[in-house]
Protein backbone atom coordinates (compact mmCIF):
# COMPACT_ATOMS: atom_id res chain seq x y z
CA UNK A 1 0.00 0.00 0.00
CA UNK A 2 1.19 3.48 -0.85
CA UNK A 3 2.46 5.31 2.26
CA UNK A 4 1.20 8.85 2.69
CA UNK A 5 2.32 10.49 5.91
CA UNK A 6 -0.27 12.13 8.14
CA UNK A 7 1.28 15.52 7.51
CA UNK A 8 1.34 15.08 3.75
CA UNK A 9 -2.21 13.80 3.76
CA UNK A 10 -3.44 16.68 5.90
CA UNK A 11 -1.95 19.18 3.45
CA UNK A 12 -3.35 17.30 0.45
CA UNK A 13 -6.79 17.07 2.08
CA UNK A 14 -6.79 20.78 2.83
CA UNK A 15 -5.92 21.54 -0.79
CA UNK A 16 -9.02 19.65 -2.02
CA UNK A 17 -11.27 21.09 0.68
CA UNK A 18 -11.64 18.01 2.87
CA UNK A 19 -11.76 18.34 6.61
CA UNK A 20 -13.03 16.29 9.51
CA UNK A 21 -12.21 15.00 12.96
CA UNK A 22 -9.03 13.05 13.58
CA UNK A 23 -10.68 9.64 13.39
CA UNK A 24 -12.42 10.43 10.11
CA UNK A 25 -9.26 11.83 8.57
CA UNK A 26 -7.24 8.81 9.64
CA UNK A 27 -9.75 6.39 8.10
CA UNK A 28 -9.90 8.52 4.97
CA UNK A 29 -6.12 8.49 4.78
CA UNK A 30 -6.16 4.68 4.84
CA UNK A 31 -8.82 4.58 2.16
CA UNK A 32 -7.00 7.03 -0.10
CA UNK A 33 -3.72 5.17 0.36
CA UNK A 34 -5.35 1.91 -0.68
CA UNK A 35 -7.04 3.53 -3.66
CA UNK A 36 -3.89 5.27 -4.84
CA UNK A 37 -2.06 1.96 -4.65
CA UNK A 38 -4.64 0.41 -6.96
CA UNK A 39 -4.68 3.36 -9.34
CA UNK A 40 -0.90 3.23 -9.71
CA UNK A 41 -1.43 0.25 -12.03
CA UNK A 42 -3.05 2.59 -14.55
CA UNK A 43 0.34 4.08 -15.31
CA UNK A 44 1.51 0.68 -16.59
CA UNK A 45 -1.15 0.56 -19.31
CA UNK A 46 -0.06 1.75 -22.73
CA UNK A 47 -3.12 3.65 -23.93
CA UNK A 48 -1.41 5.31 -26.90
CA UNK A 49 -3.75 3.63 -29.38
CA UNK A 50 -6.73 5.45 -27.80
CA UNK A 51 -6.78 9.20 -28.34
CA UNK A 52 -8.02 11.13 -25.30
CA UNK A 53 -10.93 12.49 -27.32
CA UNK A 54 -12.01 8.92 -28.07
CA UNK A 55 -12.34 8.07 -24.39
CA UNK A 56 -15.74 9.61 -23.87
CA UNK A 57 -19.17 8.06 -23.37
CA UNK A 58 -19.80 5.91 -26.38
CA UNK A 59 -20.25 2.27 -27.21
CA UNK A 60 -17.37 0.21 -28.52
CA UNK A 61 -18.34 -2.59 -30.84
CA UNK A 62 -22.04 -2.66 -30.05
CA UNK A 63 -24.86 -2.25 -32.51
CA UNK A 64 -26.12 0.96 -30.93
CA UNK B 1 -56.14 -24.68 -5.08
CA UNK B 2 -52.75 -23.14 -4.44
CA UNK B 3 -51.79 -22.18 -0.89
CA UNK B 4 -50.35 -18.76 -0.02
CA UNK B 5 -46.99 -20.35 0.74
CA UNK B 6 -47.00 -22.01 -2.67
CA UNK B 7 -47.81 -18.76 -4.45
CA UNK B 8 -44.84 -16.97 -2.92
CA UNK B 9 -42.50 -19.70 -4.10
CA UNK B 10 -43.57 -19.44 -7.75
CA UNK B 11 -41.74 -17.64 -10.54
CA UNK B 12 -43.18 -14.73 -12.48
CA UNK B 13 -43.79 -17.04 -15.43
CA UNK B 14 -45.69 -19.49 -13.23
CA UNK B 15 -47.72 -16.77 -11.49
CA UNK B 16 -48.47 -15.08 -14.81
CA UNK B 17 -49.71 -18.31 -16.32
CA UNK B 18 -51.97 -19.00 -13.33
CA UNK B 19 -53.41 -15.48 -13.43
CA UNK B 20 -53.89 -15.53 -17.20
CA UNK B 21 -55.81 -18.81 -16.97
CA UNK B 22 -57.67 -17.55 -13.88
CA UNK B 23 -56.48 -20.40 -11.66
CA UNK B 24 -55.52 -17.70 -9.20
CA UNK B 25 -56.51 -14.07 -8.93
CA UNK B 26 -54.12 -11.08 -8.75
CA UNK B 27 -55.63 -10.17 -5.38
CA UNK B 28 -54.81 -13.63 -4.01
CA UNK B 29 -51.27 -13.19 -5.29
CA UNK B 30 -50.94 -9.78 -3.66
CA UNK B 31 -52.36 -11.01 -0.37
CA UNK B 32 -50.00 -13.98 -0.32
CA UNK B 33 -46.89 -11.83 -0.79
CA UNK B 34 -48.12 -9.18 1.65
CA UNK B 35 -48.78 -11.84 4.28
CA UNK B 36 -45.31 -13.29 3.80
CA UNK B 37 -43.80 -9.82 4.07
CA UNK B 38 -45.80 -9.18 7.25
CA UNK B 39 -44.37 -12.36 8.72
CA UNK B 40 -40.75 -12.00 7.64
CA UNK B 41 -40.04 -8.28 7.45
CA UNK B 42 -39.34 -7.97 11.19
CA UNK B 43 -36.63 -10.60 10.79
CA UNK B 44 -35.17 -9.59 7.43
CA UNK B 45 -35.52 -5.80 7.26
CA UNK B 46 -35.93 -5.82 3.48
CA UNK B 47 -38.05 -2.69 3.05
CA UNK B 48 -37.43 0.99 3.58
CA UNK B 49 -41.04 1.79 2.73
CA UNK B 50 -43.90 -0.62 2.12
CA UNK B 51 -46.79 0.33 -0.15
CA UNK B 52 -49.33 -2.29 0.85
CA UNK B 53 -52.49 -0.27 0.20
CA UNK B 54 -51.30 0.82 -3.24
CA UNK B 55 -50.34 -2.78 -4.00
CA UNK B 56 -53.76 -4.10 -3.09
CA UNK B 57 -55.46 -1.40 -5.15
CA UNK B 58 -53.25 -2.24 -8.14
CA UNK B 59 -53.97 -5.95 -7.71
CA UNK B 60 -57.72 -5.26 -7.73
CA UNK B 61 -57.30 -3.22 -10.90
CA UNK B 62 -55.30 -6.06 -12.50
CA UNK B 63 -58.01 -8.50 -11.47
CA UNK B 64 -60.68 -6.37 -13.14
CA UNK B 65 -58.59 -5.96 -16.30
CA UNK B 66 -57.80 -9.64 -16.64
CA UNK B 67 -61.42 -10.51 -15.84
CA UNK B 68 -62.51 -8.20 -18.66
CA UNK B 69 -60.16 -9.93 -21.10
CA UNK B 70 -57.54 -7.16 -21.09
CA UNK B 71 -54.51 -9.34 -20.27
CA UNK B 72 -51.33 -7.33 -20.76
CA UNK B 73 -48.75 -10.09 -20.55
CA UNK B 74 -46.77 -12.08 -18.02
CA UNK B 75 -45.97 -9.10 -15.76
CA UNK B 76 -49.67 -8.30 -15.36
CA UNK B 77 -50.62 -8.59 -11.69
CA UNK B 78 -47.03 -9.17 -10.54
CA UNK B 79 -45.82 -7.40 -7.35
CA UNK B 80 -42.33 -5.93 -7.70
CA UNK B 81 -39.85 -4.88 -5.04
CA UNK B 82 -38.12 -1.71 -6.18
CA UNK B 83 -34.71 -0.57 -4.99
CA UNK B 84 -35.11 2.67 -3.11
CA UNK B 85 -33.16 4.71 -5.63
CA UNK B 86 -35.90 4.49 -8.28
CA UNK B 87 -38.33 7.40 -8.23
CA UNK B 88 -41.86 6.20 -7.49
CA UNK B 89 -44.70 8.68 -7.80
CA UNK B 90 -46.26 9.31 -4.41
CA UNK B 91 -43.96 6.90 -2.56
CA UNK B 92 -40.83 8.27 -0.92
CA UNK B 93 -37.45 7.58 -2.45
CA UNK B 94 -34.69 7.93 0.12
CA UNK B 95 -31.74 6.69 -1.98
CA UNK B 96 -30.71 5.06 1.28
CA UNK B 97 -29.85 8.49 2.64
CA UNK B 98 -31.09 10.44 5.65
CA UNK B 99 -30.77 13.56 3.51
CA UNK B 100 -33.62 12.35 1.30
CA UNK B 101 -35.68 10.66 4.02
CA UNK B 102 -38.76 12.73 3.14
CA UNK B 103 -38.34 13.02 -0.63
CA UNK B 104 -41.53 11.96 -2.41
CA UNK B 105 -41.24 12.09 -6.22
CA UNK B 106 -44.23 13.19 -8.25
CA UNK B 107 -43.23 11.09 -11.22
CA UNK B 108 -42.16 7.48 -11.74
CA UNK B 109 -38.73 6.54 -13.00
CA UNK B 110 -38.85 5.19 -16.55
CA UNK B 111 -38.38 1.59 -15.41
CA UNK B 112 -41.19 1.76 -12.86
CA UNK B 113 -43.46 3.46 -15.40
CA UNK B 114 -42.78 0.69 -17.91
CA UNK B 115 -43.54 -1.97 -15.31
CA UNK B 116 -46.82 -0.28 -14.41
CA UNK B 117 -47.77 -0.09 -18.11
CA UNK B 118 -47.19 -3.84 -18.26
CA UNK B 119 -49.62 -4.32 -15.37
CA UNK B 120 -47.06 -4.90 -12.61
CA UNK B 121 -47.15 -2.91 -9.38
CA UNK B 122 -44.95 -1.72 -6.54
CA UNK B 123 -45.13 -3.71 -3.32
CA UNK B 124 -42.44 -1.71 -1.54
CA UNK B 125 -39.15 0.15 -1.73
CA UNK B 126 -36.22 -2.05 -0.86
CA UNK B 127 -33.13 -1.30 1.18
CA UNK B 128 -30.01 -0.04 -0.53
CA UNK B 129 -26.61 1.24 0.40
CA UNK B 130 -26.67 5.06 0.51
CA UNK B 131 -26.46 6.24 -3.12
CA UNK B 132 -25.78 2.58 -4.03
CA UNK B 133 -22.11 3.11 -3.20
CA UNK B 134 -20.97 -0.21 -1.68
CA UNK B 135 -21.25 -3.94 -2.47
CA UNK B 136 -21.92 -5.22 1.05
CA UNK B 137 -25.46 -3.97 1.65
CA UNK B 138 -24.61 -1.93 4.74
CA UNK B 139 -26.58 1.20 5.52
CA UNK B 140 -26.01 3.32 8.63
CA UNK B 141 -29.43 4.98 8.37
CA UNK B 142 -31.88 2.21 7.52
CA UNK B 143 -29.94 -0.92 8.45
CA UNK B 144 -28.64 -3.78 6.36
CA UNK B 145 -31.21 -6.34 5.18
CA UNK B 146 -30.42 -9.86 6.34
CA UNK B 147 -29.48 -12.61 3.94
CA UNK B 148 -32.30 -15.18 4.19
CA UNK B 149 -29.83 -18.03 3.53
CA UNK B 150 -27.83 -17.06 6.60
CA UNK B 151 -29.16 -14.38 8.91
CA UNK B 152 -25.66 -13.59 10.14
CA UNK B 153 -24.44 -13.07 6.55
CA UNK B 154 -24.45 -9.97 4.40
CA UNK B 155 -26.97 -9.95 1.55
CA UNK B 156 -24.61 -8.16 -0.80
CA UNK B 157 -25.29 -4.80 -2.31
CA UNK B 158 -25.96 -2.31 -3.16
CA UNK B 159 -29.39 -3.74 -4.17
CA UNK B 160 -29.52 -5.52 -0.82
CA UNK B 161 -33.25 -5.46 -0.08
CA UNK B 162 -34.12 -6.49 -3.62
CA UNK B 163 -31.82 -9.49 -3.28
CA UNK B 164 -32.94 -10.56 0.19
CA UNK B 165 -36.62 -9.93 -0.52
CA UNK B 166 -36.74 -11.83 -3.80
CA UNK B 167 -34.87 -14.75 -2.26
CA UNK B 168 -37.20 -14.85 0.75
CA UNK B 169 -40.35 -14.70 -1.37
CA UNK B 170 -41.53 -11.25 -0.24
CA UNK B 171 -41.97 -10.52 -3.95
CA UNK B 172 -41.22 -12.70 -6.99
CA UNK B 173 -39.02 -10.19 -8.79
CA UNK B 174 -37.35 -6.88 -8.10
CA UNK B 175 -35.46 -3.99 -9.62
CA UNK B 176 -31.81 -3.36 -8.87
CA UNK B 177 -29.09 -1.23 -10.36
CA UNK B 178 -25.56 -2.28 -11.25
CA UNK B 179 -22.60 0.10 -11.29
CA UNK B 180 -19.88 -2.33 -10.21
CA UNK B 181 -21.98 -5.41 -9.56
CA UNK B 182 -24.89 -4.17 -7.46
CA UNK B 183 -27.44 -6.38 -9.23
CA UNK B 184 -25.24 -9.47 -9.55
CA UNK B 185 -23.52 -9.41 -6.14
CA UNK B 186 -26.71 -9.60 -4.02
CA UNK B 187 -28.14 -12.04 -6.55
CA UNK B 188 -25.08 -14.25 -6.13
CA UNK B 189 -25.12 -14.04 -2.34
CA UNK B 190 -28.89 -14.62 -2.14
CA UNK B 191 -29.23 -17.34 -4.82
CA UNK B 192 -31.01 -15.36 -7.53
CA UNK B 193 -30.83 -15.11 -11.31
CA UNK B 194 -30.36 -11.60 -12.63
CA UNK B 195 -29.10 -9.68 -15.60
CA UNK B 196 -26.99 -6.58 -15.78
CA UNK B 197 -28.06 -5.55 -19.26
CA UNK B 198 -25.80 -3.96 -21.83
CA UNK B 199 -25.09 -0.36 -20.82
CA UNK B 200 -27.67 1.82 -22.55
CA UNK B 201 -30.27 -0.90 -23.11
CA UNK B 202 -32.46 0.10 -20.14
CA UNK B 203 -33.39 3.63 -19.13
CA UNK B 204 -31.97 5.20 -15.98
CA UNK B 205 -34.32 8.15 -16.08
CA UNK B 206 -35.55 8.86 -12.55
CA UNK B 207 -32.90 6.65 -10.91
CA UNK B 208 -30.53 8.23 -8.40
CA UNK B 209 -27.13 8.28 -10.11
CA UNK B 210 -23.83 7.07 -8.77
CA UNK B 211 -21.58 6.92 -11.84
CA UNK B 212 -23.03 8.03 -15.16
CA UNK B 213 -20.80 5.94 -17.37
CA UNK B 214 -21.42 2.72 -15.39
CA UNK B 215 -24.94 2.84 -13.88
CA UNK B 216 -27.25 0.19 -15.35
CA UNK B 217 -30.85 -0.75 -14.57
CA UNK B 218 -32.00 -4.38 -14.50
CA UNK B 219 -34.20 -7.08 -12.95
CA UNK B 220 -33.38 -9.50 -10.14
CA UNK B 221 -35.36 -12.71 -10.45
CA UNK B 222 -35.63 -16.38 -9.64
CA UNK B 223 -34.97 -17.69 -13.13
CA UNK B 224 -33.49 -16.66 -16.44
CA UNK B 225 -36.97 -16.88 -17.93
CA UNK B 226 -38.27 -14.31 -15.41
CA UNK B 227 -35.32 -12.03 -16.10
CA UNK B 228 -36.13 -12.24 -19.82
CA UNK B 229 -39.79 -11.46 -19.19
CA UNK B 230 -38.85 -8.38 -17.19
CA UNK B 231 -36.23 -7.25 -19.69
CA UNK B 232 -38.89 -7.31 -22.40
CA UNK B 233 -40.62 -4.58 -20.42
CA UNK B 234 -37.56 -2.62 -19.34
CA UNK B 235 -35.47 -2.53 -22.53
CA UNK B 236 -35.82 0.23 -25.07
CA UNK B 237 -34.58 3.67 -26.04
CA UNK B 238 -35.47 6.58 -23.77
CA UNK B 239 -34.59 10.13 -24.85
CA UNK B 240 -34.70 11.19 -21.19
CA UNK B 241 -31.60 9.09 -20.43
CA UNK B 242 -28.51 10.55 -22.18
CA UNK B 243 -26.83 7.12 -22.04
CA UNK B 244 -29.77 5.33 -23.66
CA UNK B 245 -29.01 3.48 -26.88
CA UNK B 246 -31.09 3.13 -30.04
CA UNK B 247 -31.00 -0.64 -29.78
CA UNK B 248 -32.89 -3.11 -31.91
CA UNK B 249 -36.22 -4.25 -30.41
CA UNK B 250 -35.78 -7.81 -29.17
CA UNK B 251 -38.12 -10.35 -27.58
CA UNK B 252 -35.87 -11.75 -24.85
CA UNK B 253 -38.12 -14.77 -24.33
CA UNK B 254 -37.97 -15.72 -28.00
CA UNK B 255 -35.29 -18.34 -28.56
CA UNK B 256 -34.80 -18.77 -24.84
CA UNK B 257 -35.16 -22.53 -25.26
CA UNK B 258 -32.78 -22.85 -28.22
CA UNK B 259 -30.13 -24.42 -25.99
CA UNK B 260 -26.36 -24.10 -26.03
CA UNK B 261 -25.38 -26.81 -28.50
CA UNK B 262 -22.43 -25.56 -30.49
CA UNK B 263 -22.00 -22.35 -28.49
CA UNK B 264 -18.41 -21.63 -27.50
CA UNK B 265 -17.97 -20.48 -23.90
CA UNK B 266 -14.67 -18.85 -23.01
CA UNK B 267 -13.31 -19.00 -19.47
CA UNK B 268 -10.50 -16.54 -18.71
CA UNK B 269 -7.42 -18.25 -17.39
CA UNK B 270 -6.08 -15.13 -15.64
CA UNK B 271 -7.17 -12.85 -12.78
CA UNK B 272 -10.43 -14.55 -11.76
CA UNK B 273 -8.60 -17.42 -10.07
CA UNK B 274 -6.19 -15.26 -8.06
CA UNK B 275 -8.84 -14.74 -5.37
CA UNK B 276 -11.44 -17.53 -5.32
CA UNK B 277 -13.15 -19.68 -2.73
CA UNK B 278 -12.57 -23.39 -3.48
CA UNK B 279 -16.27 -24.29 -3.28
CA UNK B 280 -17.18 -21.40 -5.60
CA UNK B 281 -14.51 -22.58 -8.02
CA UNK B 282 -15.61 -26.21 -7.90
CA UNK B 283 -19.25 -25.28 -8.49
CA UNK B 284 -18.22 -23.12 -11.45
CA UNK B 285 -16.34 -25.95 -13.16
CA UNK B 286 -19.20 -28.35 -12.46
CA UNK B 287 -21.50 -25.86 -14.19
CA UNK B 288 -19.12 -25.69 -17.16
CA UNK B 289 -19.20 -29.49 -17.28
CA UNK B 290 -23.01 -29.39 -17.22
CA UNK B 291 -23.01 -26.94 -20.12
CA UNK B 292 -20.62 -29.17 -22.05
CA UNK B 293 -23.02 -32.05 -21.57
CA UNK B 294 -25.68 -29.84 -23.12
CA UNK B 295 -23.48 -29.40 -26.19
CA UNK B 296 -21.55 -26.21 -25.44
CA UNK B 297 -17.83 -26.05 -26.09
CA UNK B 298 -15.95 -24.69 -23.08
CA UNK B 299 -12.45 -23.39 -23.67
CA UNK B 300 -9.90 -21.34 -21.81
CA UNK B 301 -9.16 -17.91 -23.18
CA UNK B 302 -6.38 -15.50 -22.34
CA UNK B 303 -7.39 -12.04 -21.13
CA UNK B 304 -4.44 -10.61 -19.20
CA UNK B 305 -6.08 -7.18 -19.43
CA UNK B 306 -8.54 -8.30 -16.74
CA UNK B 307 -5.91 -7.14 -14.26
CA UNK B 308 -6.71 -3.57 -15.31
CA UNK B 309 -10.31 -3.77 -14.12
CA UNK B 310 -10.02 -2.72 -10.45
CA UNK B 311 -8.02 0.40 -11.28
CA UNK B 312 -10.21 1.50 -14.19
CA UNK B 313 -13.42 0.96 -12.24
CA UNK B 314 -12.14 2.58 -9.05
CA UNK B 315 -10.80 5.68 -10.80
CA UNK B 316 -13.86 6.32 -12.93
CA UNK B 317 -16.68 5.47 -10.54
CA UNK B 318 -15.07 7.30 -7.61
CA UNK B 319 -14.49 10.49 -9.61
CA UNK B 320 -17.99 10.37 -11.10
CA UNK B 321 -19.53 9.80 -7.66
CA UNK B 322 -17.49 12.68 -6.23
CA UNK B 323 -18.70 14.88 -9.07
CA UNK B 324 -22.32 14.02 -8.27
CA UNK B 325 -22.12 14.06 -4.47
CA UNK B 326 -19.18 16.40 -3.85
CA UNK B 327 -21.32 19.39 -2.92
CA UNK B 328 -23.41 17.26 -0.57
CA UNK B 329 -20.26 15.87 1.04
CA UNK B 330 -18.93 19.38 1.59
CA UNK B 331 -22.14 20.93 2.90
CA UNK B 332 -23.98 18.08 4.66
CA UNK B 333 -21.28 15.48 5.12
CA UNK B 334 -22.22 14.93 8.74
CA UNK B 335 -25.60 13.60 7.58
CA UNK B 336 -24.09 10.94 5.31
CA UNK B 337 -23.08 7.41 6.24
CA UNK B 338 -19.44 7.95 7.29
CA UNK B 339 -18.17 5.17 5.03
CA UNK B 340 -20.04 6.59 2.03
CA UNK B 341 -18.76 10.08 2.86
CA UNK B 342 -15.19 8.76 2.81
CA UNK B 343 -15.75 7.04 -0.50
CA UNK B 344 -17.12 10.23 -2.05
CA UNK B 345 -14.28 12.28 -0.60
CA UNK B 346 -11.74 9.81 -2.00
CA UNK B 347 -12.72 11.05 -5.44
CA UNK B 348 -11.40 14.52 -4.61
CA UNK B 349 -7.89 13.08 -4.51
CA UNK B 350 -7.93 11.60 -8.04
CA UNK B 351 -6.49 13.88 -10.71
CA UNK B 352 -8.15 14.68 -14.00
CA UNK B 353 -5.21 13.10 -15.76
CA UNK B 354 -5.79 9.83 -13.90
CA UNK B 355 -9.49 9.86 -14.80
CA UNK B 356 -8.70 10.30 -18.50
CA UNK B 357 -6.01 7.62 -18.34
CA UNK B 358 -8.64 5.27 -16.87
CA UNK B 359 -11.16 6.25 -19.54
CA UNK B 360 -8.64 5.54 -22.29
CA UNK B 361 -7.72 2.23 -20.68
CA UNK B 362 -11.42 1.41 -20.52
CA UNK B 363 -11.78 1.85 -24.28
CA UNK B 364 -8.75 -0.36 -24.81
CA UNK B 365 -10.10 -2.96 -22.40
CA UNK B 366 -13.47 -2.97 -24.16
CA UNK B 367 -11.74 -3.52 -27.49
CA UNK B 368 -9.88 -6.50 -26.02
CA UNK B 369 -13.12 -7.95 -24.67
CA UNK B 370 -14.89 -7.43 -27.98
CA UNK B 371 -11.95 -9.10 -29.73
CA UNK B 372 -12.29 -12.09 -27.41
CA UNK B 373 -15.79 -12.55 -28.77
CA UNK B 374 -14.20 -13.24 -32.13
CA UNK B 375 -13.29 -16.71 -30.90
CA UNK B 376 -16.07 -17.43 -28.39
CA UNK B 377 -19.79 -16.67 -28.16
CA UNK B 378 -19.94 -16.19 -24.40
CA UNK B 379 -17.57 -15.56 -21.50
CA UNK B 380 -18.17 -17.18 -18.10
CA UNK B 381 -16.67 -16.58 -14.66
CA UNK B 382 -17.80 -17.02 -11.08
CA UNK B 383 -20.00 -14.02 -10.18
CA UNK B 384 -18.23 -13.32 -6.90
CA UNK B 385 -15.09 -14.72 -5.30
CA UNK B 386 -16.82 -16.22 -2.27
CA UNK B 387 -20.23 -17.01 -0.75
CA UNK B 388 -21.91 -14.46 1.53
CA UNK B 389 -19.41 -13.23 4.14
CA UNK B 390 -20.37 -12.58 7.79
CA UNK B 391 -22.38 -9.37 7.97
CA UNK B 392 -19.64 -7.39 9.73
CA UNK B 393 -16.62 -8.75 7.84
CA UNK B 394 -14.14 -6.20 6.51
CA UNK B 395 -11.37 -8.60 5.50
CA UNK B 396 -11.33 -12.37 5.11
CA UNK B 397 -9.31 -15.22 3.73
CA UNK B 398 -10.60 -16.22 0.31
CA UNK B 399 -8.89 -19.29 -1.06
CA UNK B 400 -6.00 -18.58 1.30
CA UNK B 401 -5.65 -14.95 0.21
CA UNK B 402 -6.20 -12.21 2.80
CA UNK B 403 -8.44 -9.75 1.00
CA UNK B 404 -10.77 -6.82 1.64
CA UNK B 405 -14.34 -8.10 1.43
CA UNK B 406 -15.42 -5.10 -0.66
CA UNK B 407 -12.76 -5.71 -3.30
CA UNK B 408 -13.39 -9.46 -3.33
CA UNK B 409 -17.08 -8.90 -3.98
CA UNK B 410 -16.46 -6.46 -6.83
CA UNK B 411 -13.48 -7.96 -8.62
CA UNK B 412 -15.33 -10.25 -11.05
CA UNK B 413 -18.58 -8.35 -11.58
CA UNK B 414 -16.74 -5.15 -12.52
CA UNK B 415 -15.29 -6.85 -15.60
CA UNK B 416 -18.60 -6.39 -17.36
CA UNK B 417 -19.27 -2.90 -16.01
CA UNK B 418 -15.97 -1.64 -17.37
CA UNK B 419 -16.70 -3.30 -20.73
CA UNK B 420 -20.42 -2.38 -20.60
CA UNK B 421 -21.36 -5.93 -21.62
CA UNK B 422 -24.47 -7.87 -20.56
CA UNK B 423 -23.95 -10.49 -17.86
CA UNK B 424 -26.39 -12.94 -16.28
CA UNK B 425 -25.71 -14.19 -12.75
CA UNK B 426 -27.23 -17.51 -11.72
CA UNK B 427 -26.93 -19.99 -8.85
CA UNK B 428 -24.61 -22.98 -9.26
CA UNK B 429 -25.12 -24.76 -5.95
CA UNK B 430 -24.55 -24.32 -2.24
CA UNK B 431 -21.49 -24.15 -0.03
CA UNK B 432 -20.98 -26.58 2.85
CA UNK B 433 -22.46 -23.79 5.02
CA UNK B 434 -25.64 -23.79 2.94
CA UNK B 435 -24.87 -20.50 1.19
CA UNK B 436 -25.59 -19.93 -2.51
CA UNK B 437 -22.81 -20.18 -5.10
CA UNK B 438 -23.02 -18.38 -8.43
CA UNK B 439 -21.58 -17.89 -11.89
CA UNK B 440 -22.07 -15.18 -14.51
CA UNK B 441 -22.29 -15.60 -18.27
CA UNK B 442 -21.59 -12.58 -20.46
CA UNK B 443 -22.32 -11.94 -24.12
CA UNK B 444 -21.33 -9.33 -26.70
CA UNK B 445 -22.93 -5.89 -26.39
CA UNK B 446 -26.67 -5.95 -27.07
CA UNK B 447 -26.67 -9.74 -27.25
CA UNK B 448 -28.35 -9.95 -23.85
CA UNK B 449 -30.72 -12.57 -25.25
CA UNK B 450 -27.81 -14.93 -25.88
CA UNK B 451 -26.63 -14.74 -22.27
CA UNK B 452 -30.19 -15.36 -21.07
CA UNK B 453 -30.52 -18.31 -23.46
CA UNK B 454 -27.40 -19.94 -22.03
CA UNK B 455 -28.62 -19.33 -18.48
CA UNK B 456 -32.02 -20.81 -19.32
CA UNK B 457 -30.42 -23.88 -20.88
CA UNK B 458 -28.39 -24.40 -17.71
CA UNK B 459 -31.50 -23.99 -15.58
CA UNK B 460 -33.44 -26.52 -17.64
CA UNK B 461 -30.78 -29.08 -16.72
CA UNK B 462 -30.25 -28.09 -13.06
CA UNK B 463 -32.41 -27.23 -10.07
CA UNK B 464 -30.29 -24.74 -8.14
CA UNK B 465 -32.52 -21.80 -9.10
CA UNK B 466 -35.57 -23.66 -7.79
CA UNK B 467 -34.23 -23.90 -4.23
CA UNK B 468 -36.37 -21.87 -1.82
CA UNK B 469 -35.13 -20.76 1.55
CA UNK B 470 -36.94 -21.92 4.69
CA UNK B 471 -37.03 -19.25 7.41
Amino acid sequence: MLDISREAFAAWAASVGVKGDAEHMERLRGEVQGMMGRLAHLDDIDVSEVAPEDAGLRHEGGVA
Amino acid sequence: MTSSQDLTSLTVAELGDRMKTKQVSPVEVAEAFIARADALEPTLGVFVTRSTEQALAAAKQAEAEIGAGDYKGPMHGIPVGVKDIYDTAGVRTTSGSAVYADYVPDRDSAAVARLREAGAYLIGKTGTVEFAFDPTGRNAHYGMPKNPWGLDRMPGGSSAGSGAGTAAGLFPISLGTDTGGSIRIPSALCGLTAIKPTFGLTSRFGVTPLSWSFDTVGPMARSAEDAAIALNVLAGYDPEDPGSAHSEKVDYTHGLSDGVRGLRIGVPKEYVWDVIDPEMQAAFWKAMSDLEELGAVVEEISLPELAWVPAIAAAMTTVEAATIYGDLARTRGDELDPSVLRRVQSGFFISGETYVQAARARVLFTRRMNAAFGSVDLIATPTVAMPAPPHDAERMLVGGVDTAVREALLRDTRIFNVSRLPAVAMPTGFSSDGLPLSMQIAAPAFHDALALRAAHAYQQATDWHRARVVI
